[in-house]
């Protein structure tokens, strides 16, 4: 028997494991206890016309099944789960939380088991963290009780992607601190000397100036080690690259200051220890932004299977992913994602390959074909022979994702490299220069003093804060608009855009059937559905979905359908009232020893032309109807296309599925260009095509076949919804499903990079204000002191009008 | 001037003091998670048993 899923009755999901609730008399069921209580005070309090004012209920995507993790496996113990004397602890992700209720509501259901100690729940990252006494309780124990709160909690491992980011944080936190301190304790000892009119007695200014050499030097020594670190790697490389530049700005004021000190000359500590501490504080929000945006990247990539039910000595047995191996039969029961690449030793069944061919359309599979990981057995069982197993888990590819993100550099960033390094040059040349000419011209104590205080003024501060400052406020304002920036190249290459490639799958559609066309040949539109949807209900597949879908949306009474039979890859046979009935293919029904009727075939291409997918339906072996299924539009698709026309750019629409279909799609959309039936390993050619010197290509889409054409693309841009490859490959990912981010990341990159032109024309007028005064020996420590943070905070500012403007 | 020589070594303590909270307050992870601690405050607390 299948259990028939009711809508919970406050959100409209579906219920995998009802609660029942009274309200006003009436039994009603729920997803969860906080919907119910939810909906026990909108009704206390008078107030259900909140049900009709919020519109259509059926906001989320349907709630997919928890998978079923081997949680008390050893192998899976060893992975995620610490010992701790005699506690267990782990850590997992929890998908469903939304609010702060999830969060109370898991922490004190959770807190309620026995045998639980701790029970940690982060909203922003969405995990728990739970610390248990193994002798009284296990993991998958408290697992279900995650569930049965309405929440799934997947297996997650800090030591790989999360524990070296903490670290991080921690450590460039602690290093802000201490220049923090510095900063504080050294402008105290400052002020005095700057602004009192000393009248203390001969020693004091000493003890001040001594006091701030002393405070100085541990914190800056502290606070510099890692852009020292950074500018010896430059320095390996024969660049001067911009640590290095911060650090011979930072080194020359140091030693100016102790020598200062010495000769009782000027000191510049409070600029020195100010200067790293905004450096500083830049670094830290720009790896706070980068958690952030690799946590949501992180959540979206969880749902790909993790276990596998391989076969041993004839009984299936739930894995962790890891412990597959080459070699291993792996069973797939229908609907379920193949964990593996394979070839199919036993069984057959439509495997939808739509992440990977674009095909939307399963293809029916047999044993000796070849299957690939992460495509879909829709219809039938399999057991698959593992040729390749995943090598490549997630956490490792958001790892790679990482490192590439960290190591990659984007043209502008190298062009700045470049002045950078021109710039550090030309600072020591120009130091070098009025050192000669004011030891020619006065005494050599001055000269040195002058060529120092050129190295101290011209601090590459507000250089060294252009782009990061401009870069990190951008990704961050994109993440609250819901727009991934996983690599900064992506806001410097948008602006430019002059080709968009929008997939047609899942990317402009939104990759749902819906019923476009019925055509009866005996009876009513009725009857046809009547018995379409019948015949489809206990089935899961894109089609049916979408007929039943309609079926129930005109509140049809479905007749009992017996003998339901799945035909793998063409269709559904069963036994209904007014007799033997099939729903599916051409070739179904042909198997039947159904044969079209010449008005069934003319009603079936005037479907095919219109861009269709067409099923047939049989009734005692005769065609009694077509339906047509159409994939529909995005909402914001056609509005997307026109403001991208409107600002120049051409629009290509490409697409796997055959030539009507995408017309119809193009045409509706009106795009430039349309190209239909492209094989997955075309997508990346039709890509390099387009590329040339004066063009950058932008890829719009969501499947596994999309993935070569993203990284061959100037910029690679995934849907949130889409497949985790796509996502690895993109450089920007649009959440929640909303093409119409795309014109507002484009406006965002723009906004940035105008941001940044500004930041480096900014920080280039201080300098070309302030160089000139420090070689005419014009620069005094109270001068510098207010100059280089005002350049910084300028630049800061600047930038900051990023976050404020609403795009 | 003999009050700099107990003020500011006072204030060195005084600081040094903050240090090792700020110190205590990082390593026991409390700026990891910006985000949860204001929704934290509108819980109930736990009756006690």
């Amino acid at each position: 028997m299948i259990a028939t899923v009711t809508p919970c009755f406050h959100c409209g999901l579906e219920t995998r494991n009802p609660l029942t609730g009274t309200i006003e008399g009436q039994e009603r069921l729920f997803c969860c206890s906080g919907c119910r209580t939810v909906c026990e005070i909108i009704h206390s309090q008078g107030l259900e016309s909140y049900y009709d004012k919020r519109g259509d209920a059926k906001s989320g995507r349907a709630a997919a099944e928890a998978p079923e993790f081997p949680f008390d496996h050893e192998d899976f113990q060893r992975q995620y789960v610490q010992q701790d004397g005699e506690s267990c602890q782990v850590s997992l992700m929890v998908d469903g939380m939304h609010c702060a209720a999830c969060v109370w509501l898991i922490e004190k259901g959770m807190a309620r088991h026995s045998g639980i100690q701790d029970v940690q729940v982060s909203l922003g990252t969405q995990r728990a963290h739970l610390r248990w006494d193994p002798k009284q309780t296990q993991l998958s124990d408290l697992a279900r009780a995650i569930t049965q709160l309405g929440y799934r909690p997947y297996p997650y491992d800090p030591s790989k992607l999360d524990q070296p980011l903490k670290a991080r944080n921690r450590d460039l936190l602690m290093r802000m601190a201490v220049a923090g301190l510095g900063t504080l304790a050294t402008m105290y000892l400052a002020e005095p000397l700057y602004f009192s009119d000393f009248t203390g007695e001969e020693g004091s200014e000493k003890l001040l100036v001594w006091l701030a050499l002393l405070l100085a030097t541990p914190t800056s020594l502290y606070a510099i080690t890692p852009i020292l670190k950074g500018a010896w790697s430059g320095l390996r490389q024969k660049t001067i690259n911009m640590d290095g530049t911060i650090a011979l700005g930072a080194l020359g004021t140091y030693f100016a200051s102790v020598w200062g000190a010495v000769t009782g000359g000027p000191i510049y500590f409070e600029s020195l220890t100010m200067f790293l501490f905004l450096i500083l504080a830049g670094r830290f929000v720009e790896h706070a932004v980068r958690r952030k945006v690799f946590s949501a990247t992180e959540r979206l990539l969880k749902l790909e299977a993790k276990t596998a039910s391989v076969i041993q000595d004839g009984v299936p047995r739930r894995v962790p992913l890891q412990a597959v191996r080459v070699g291993d039969l792996v069973a797939v029961s229908a609907g379920e994602a193949i964990p593996v690449d394979g070839v199919i030793q036993e069984g057959t069944a439509g495997v939808n390959e739509a992440m990977l061919s674009g095909e939307s359309r399963p293809v029916l599979k047999q044993p000796g074909d070849r299957v690939l990981g992460s495509s879909v057995a829709v219809d039938g069982s399999l057991v698959v022979k593992a040729t390749g197993v995943g090598q490549e888990t997630q956490l490792n590819q958001i790892i790679r994702l990482i490192e590439q993100a960290d190591s990659h550099r984007s043209p502008g960033a190298r062009r700045i490299d470049q002045i950078t390094n021109l710039f550090g040059l030309s600072v020591v040349v120009v130091a070098a220069l009025s050192f000669l000419v004011w030891s020619l011209i006065a005494d050599p104590s001055t000269a040195v003093m002058i060529a120092v205080a050129v190295l101290v003024i011209t601090c590459p501060c507000a250089l060294g804060l252009a782009i990061p400052a401009a870069n990190v406020l951008a990704a961050t304002k994109g993440v609250d608009k819901g727009i991934l920036f996983a690599d900064g190249a992506a806001l410097e290459a948008l602006p430019g855009v002059t080709h968009v490639v929008l997939d047609k799958t899942g990317t402009v559609t939104t990759g749902h059937m819906e019923v476009a066309s019925l055509v009866p040949f005996r009876g009513t539109e009725k009857e046809l559905l009547t018995l379409a949807a019948a015949l489809e209900e206990r089935f899961e597949h894109p089609i049916a979905r979408a007929i039943k879908a309609l079926g129930q949306e005109r509140g049809l009474d479905l007749p009992l359908v017996e003998d339901f039979q799945v035909v793998a890859g063409r269709g559904v046979l069963g036994r209904v009232p007014a007799g033997q009935a099939a729903i599916g293919s051409e070739a179904l029904l042909a198997a039947q020893g159904i044969a079209l009727s010449p008005e069934a075939r003319r009603s079936s291409d005037v479907l095919k032309e219109r861009g269709l997918t067409v099923a047939f339906v049989g009734l005692d072996g005769e065609v009694v109807g077509l339906l047509g299924l159409r994939d529909e539009l995005r909402d914001d698709a056609q509005e997307t296309v026109r403001a991208l026309q409107a600002q120049g750019i051409h629009v290509t629409l490409l697409s796997g599925d055959h030539r009507q279909a995408a017309e119809l799609a193009g045409k509706a959309l009106g795009v430039d260009r349309i190209l239909s039936e492209v094989m997955p390993d075309e997508k990346q050619q039709v890509i390099r095509d387009l590329q040339h010197p004066d063009r950058v290509v932008v890829m719009v889409g969501d499947g596994v076949n999309d993935a070569p054409a993203l990284a061959q693309a100037d910029v690679g841009i995934a849907m949130g919804e889409g497949t985790d490859l796509s996502i690895t490959s993109a450089k920007v990912i649009l959440l929640g499903d909303r093409l119409g981010l795309l014109t507002r990341a484009l406006q965002l990159s723009r906004d940035t990079q105008r941001v940044i032109r500004q930041n480096l024309i900014l920080s280039a007028v201080y300098n070309a204000l302030t160089i000139p005064l420090a070689v005419f020996g014009l620069v005094t420590p109270l001068f510098a002191a207010i100059v280089m943070p005002l350049s910084s905070l300028a630049v800061i500012g600047n930038s900051l009008r990023l976050t404020r403007k609403e795009a | 001037m003999d009050i700099l020589l107990i003020m500011i070594p006072g204030c060195i303590v005084l600081a040094l003091i903050m240090f090792g909270f700020f110190i205590w307050a990082n390593k026991s992870g409390q700026f990891e998670d910006l985000e949860g601690a204001k929704y934290r405050i509108l819980y109930d607390d736990e009756p006690q048993r």
